[in-house]
């Protein structure tokens, strides 16, 4: 080992500029060191941000806490709603609610599932809290109360990828970091290592580490020869429409013959994202064109890409975002302890190809819908490969019910058991065990448990009474 | 699409602990459900203690069951284990505890040893162990249960067992045998397999008795007399990276104070257990035979007995390694009739205790569904996988090259999931975990430490903090952390007031 390769890492330079840029500059700059120096090379606004989508899983209260974000300013500065979820219409034989519920009970051992295909039901939204408070409308924060029935959920936000991009550019700001407002005109690499980054005006940037937010042509990346596997072309435009009062707390993901259209509705807009073959899209809109697929891999050298520079996944889960903010967790729990960052690299991209790969499972297994199984945009969703892994999920569930689940996946047992009933599957067996608990006995319990829901749905207030009450609160 | 045919008849042929384990769990589980059960056993047949020392587990299996706690204590010998004291492992006069425990706690994220590396660096001489509560109590010989306030010291541990597990196949037995399993005394002579499809259709005992059942559960021990001898389904072969062998095993009188863990001591060509019961000490010398002869690895266990030998020394032969299939056809094999891994970590009971958990998961029908085995396997075979890492990493992580076993780890190459991980450790702290598998970070961790990989770096987030205050902060928790454990009762007292003292121990002696 040299003695250079014994030295710690001095300065970061993140190159993009958007929703990437801003959220990588502001998390580093509120968690690494304050001797390690930090410049964001600001490229401008980046169309592709709308395909961050507009809603976040539960995962962000995390990321925002390892950053020091409050709620109270994220929500209020960041112009931020609640989400519960996400509803599926034309995904299946009918609409569905994948919610940020909590696990399903556990009864007699036995899974809580098994009692529903005994019984015949595959409405998993009977037995979440998240789905009645979509219907009614209403939201509340979970109460840390085990007899509270909304204590068994969880929620995510609901945000304009431009407000996001524009808060986290303010808290970067704020924390110090050099700002260097310029396109890229060239890039100097050698031995697989970026040596400098030149902007227009003939400044060249060095840094130790250097960060590929600049969106899917991943400038640097591709500089160091990194290439992206290409899946499918898609177009996709947004729609962001004024609306005088908040909406409800949840996104609608509707399929339609040539693709799919969300609405989700955020404080003083509703947000409509449509994706489609490229030839199907409107381009009167803001609109854009991708591929789906991901770089080989996501850090190489001395240089590591964030969101849409690594790879690309539809919105129409909440992909997108967790997939980012995971990275940059992953890159600050593993940020290099020296200039020999061999360990660093193989686990984050270890790690962090694995999380794009299960996101990506996920949406593939989403696209099974056979609702316009003849249409092109569908066919092209379907001749994709099934993996190993999502075939043994589809058919463990089909034979018995039975939820296999691999190391770390984001997307949690009862996301994937609302998907396989949503999309209409019906195991052929359900555990034995079921069976020492009558129907009748546990069918009453069952129906207890869905009028408690139903019951506390009733006393709360609608999304936008209570995100405005916490508004005059905070302002207060 | 065929119609579902449910089992009637489950037939276990062998006793032992997996057997019972597996008759008591499944009689439970689907009493009422129509199953009827038989364990097949024979007096003849001598059953292998697998390994007397368990993990915390085995509790929740127990609690499942609705047993009784000190009554089982009382009724298996049983002490309080809080974890296994490895002596000259890393090198010669080495020691360490790998306790049920986490040390200190994270902050903002980043893993207490990374602080205490900084320290250390820093000039600060404490162990890492100091800040583990269950170490500090058991170098004490100090054991109460885990306080129920979260927030508390003296809740960031769980604890295990040392028992007789002849004691605890009896107790078991009794209690399956109250739940209906039919138990039959008799070897088996034969088997016969369906014709069409390569079932096992019935075994045929010495006294010419036919047991037919719809699923077959083999605890017949190494031999796996129905998933082997009869179904063929090959065996994954581990000696080339955990090579030792045989082990010869006798109990001894109990001498000294009664102390909640198990010991693991290196020998030249294998390694030495102690498991302290409230009755005797159970010892046992695991090694490669190609090293040392079975006289030799005798004598060096009688000769350094602390107390007076209770029985002639067990002489047993065994090739670590695991099925292939564990689940084939109709036949689940369950315990040594699965797979070997040596007890250096306590793990045999717990993969029974898995194989039970994962057969009622997935309870076949009579069809025996290809796809319930396929699961199976692939659940099984990940939990032997990443166990066995585990055990690698005690042989490799060492700096011992005094003998011919020794140097052969020295020159071995390792699994490459296993290289990974040391790597990660030895070159910045970090644990390469995993969501599904038995050890975790503080297990990785303790071992690693314990055995001499010391990361070179530790995480950088740790320079946010101010080192000052940190000092401050992390020498408060390790007085806590020793009042906390010298305020705990003695073990042997602790046994009585638990009422898990059986009567028949010297517990008392200092």
């Amino acid at each position: 080992m040299s003695a250079q390769s014994n030295m710690k890492i001095k300065d970061l330079c993140v190159c993009g500029g958007g929703l990437a840029g801003w959220m990588t500059a502001a998390a580093l700059a509120r968690s690494l060191p304050r001797d390690i120096k930090i410049t964001l090379l600001d490229t401008g606004p980046s169309v592709e941000d709308m395909l961050y989508g507009a809603s976040t899983l539960p995962d962000t209260h995390g990321f925002h806490k390892n950053i020091h974000l409050t709620e109270r300013d994220f929500v209020i500065a960041g112009n931020a709603a609640f989400s519960l979820g996400t509803e599926y219409k034309n995904f299946g034989p009918t609409p569905w609610f994948l919610g940020f519920d909590l696990a399903l009970p556990v009864v007699g051992g036995v899974k809580f599932h098994h009692y529903m295909v005994r019984a015949g039901e595959t409405d998993l939204g009977r037995y979440a809290a998240s789905s009645y408070a979509a219907k009614a409308g209403v939201f509340t924060h979970p109460e840390n109360n085990s007899r509270d029935p909304f204590g068994s959920l969880d929620y995510g936000y609901q945000i304009s990828p431009t407000d996001y991009a524009e808060l986290m550019q303010r808290v970067a700001q704020a924390s110090g970091i050099s700002i260097v407002a310029a396109q890229i005109s060239d890039i100097h690499a050698s031995d697989g290592h970026i040596q400098s980054v030149g902007v227009e005006d003939g400044t060249e940037i060095n840094a130790d580490l250097f960060i590929d937010c600049t969106g899917p042509s991943a400038k640097l990346m591709s500089s160091l020869g990194q290439k992206r596997s290409e899946q499918i072309s898609l177009s996709a435009q947004m729609k962001t429409t004024p609306a005088q009062e908040l909406g409800p707390a949840f996104r609608s993901v509707e399929a339609t013959k040539t693709g799919w259209t969300s609405t989700t509705p955020v404080p003083g807009a509703t947000i409509e994202l449509s994706l489609g073959l490229p030839e199907d899209i409107n381009t009167d809109e803001a609109h854009c064109s991708y591929s789906t697929g991901r770089l080989e891999q996501f850090w190489t050298g001395n240089c590591l890409a964030i969101g849409h520079a690594a790879g690309m996944i539809d919105p129409v889960t909440n992909a997108p975002i967790f997939l980012m903010q995971s990275y940059i967790n992953k890159l600050i729990s593993l940020f290099p302890a020296s200039h020999n960052m061999s360990v660093e690299r193989s686990e984050f991209n270890r790690l962090c190809l694995e999380d794009f790969d299960l996101m990506a499972m996920y949406t593939t297994a989403l696209y099974q819908a056979q609702n316009f199984a003849e249409s092109p945009f569908w066919q092209r969703q379907h001749s994709q490969p099934i993996c190993d892994r999502l075939q043994r999920k589809i058919d463990q569930f089909e034979s018995r019910g039975r939820m296999v689940a691999y190391d770390d996946e984001p997307f949690h047992e009862r996301d994937w058991l609302a998907l396989h009933f949503g999309l209409g599957r019906v195991p052929r067996r359900y555990d034995i065990v079921a069976d020492k608990i009558a129907e009748t006995h546990i069918s009453e319990d069952m129906a207890k448990m869905a009028a408690q829901f139903q019951f506390a749905v009733e006393k709360r207030p609608t999304h936008a009474q209570y995100r405005n009450h916490l508004v005059q609160q905070h302002k207060r | 699409m065929s119609k579902v045919e449910r089992i009637e008849k489950i037939c276990i042929l062998g006793g032992g602990t997996a057997g019972w384990m597996t008759a008591a769990g499944l009689a439970h589980k689907l009493e009422g459900l129509g199953p009827s059960i038989r364990l097949v056993e024979s007096d003849q047949i001598g059953t292998v203690g697998v390994g007397e020392a368990t993990l915390p587990h085995i509790r929740y299996f127990n609690k499942s069951l609705g047993i009784d706690e000190p009554e089982l204590m009382r009724a298996t010998e049983a002490t309080f284990k809080l974890g296994i004291e490895f002596c000259d492992w890393g090198k010669l006069g080495d020691k360490y505890i790998h306790p049920f425990g986490d040390y200190g706690q994270p902050v903002s994220n980043v893993g207490f040893h990374h602080y205490w590396r900084k320290m250390q660096q820093m000039g600060d001489t404490s162990r890492l162990d100091d800040y583990s509560y269950p170490i500090v109590a058991a170098e004490l010989g100090k054991f109460k249960l885990p306080s129920e306030d979260l927030n508390s010291i003296e809740s960031t541990f769980s604890y295990a067992f040392q028992f007789d597990a002849t004691l605890y196949g009896k107790y078991l037995r009794r209690y399956a045998e109250r739940k209906g399993v039919v138990r039959t005394e008799g070897k088996a002579e034969d088997v016969t397999l369906h014709p069409e499809n390569g079932f096992v259709k019935s075994i045929t005992l010495a006294s010419g008795e036919i047991i037919e059942a719809d699923l077959f559960i083999d605890c017949s021990g190494f031999r796996g007399v129905l998933i082997e001898q009869a179904l063929k389904s090959g065996y994954e072969d581990w000696s080339h990276w955990l090579p030792c062998n045989r082990a010869v095993a006798v109990p001894c009188e109990a001498k000294g104070k009664s102390v909640p863990y198990t010991r693991a001591t290196a020998r030249k060509a294998g390694w030495q257990w102690r498991i302290p019961l409230q009755h005797r000490t159970g010892n046992g010398h695991v090694y490669w035979n190609e090293f040392i002869s079975d006289d030799e690895a005798a004598h060096q266990l009688t000769s350094t007995l602390e107390g007076k030998a209770l029985a002639d020394v067990n002489q047993l032969y065994f090739q670590t390694g695991r099925r292939k299939k564990f689940f084939n056809k109709n036949v689940v094999a369950i315990g040594l009739a699965g797979g070997f891994l040596e007890p250096l970590e306590s793990t045999s009971i717990h993969l029974i205790q898995a194989g039970i958990t994962t057969l009622l998961e997935l309870f076949p029908d009579k069809a025996c569904d290809l796809r319930d085995a396929e699961e199976y396997n692939q659940t099984l075979g990940q939990e032997f996988d990443r166990i066995r890492d585990f055990l690698v990493l005690h042989y490799v992580a060492t700096e011992r090259d005094d003998s011919e076993m020794w140097r052969y780890f020295q020159a071995m190459k390792l699994p490459e999931s296993l290289q990974y991980k040391i790597d990660a450790f030895k070159e910045r702290g970090h644990i390469v975990k995993y969501e599904f598998g038995l050890f975790l970070p503080p297990s990785w961790i303790a071992v690693m430490l314990g055995q001499g990989i010391v990361p070179d770096q530790y995480d950088p987030l740790v320079d946010r903090a101010d080192p000052t205050k940190m000092l401050q902060q992390i020498t408060e928790l390790k007085n806590l952390t020793r009042q906390a454990a010298e305020a705990t009762p003695d073990h042997a007292v602790f046994l009585q007031q638990y009422g898990a003292a059986s009567g028949t121990a010297a517990l008392m002696a200092t």
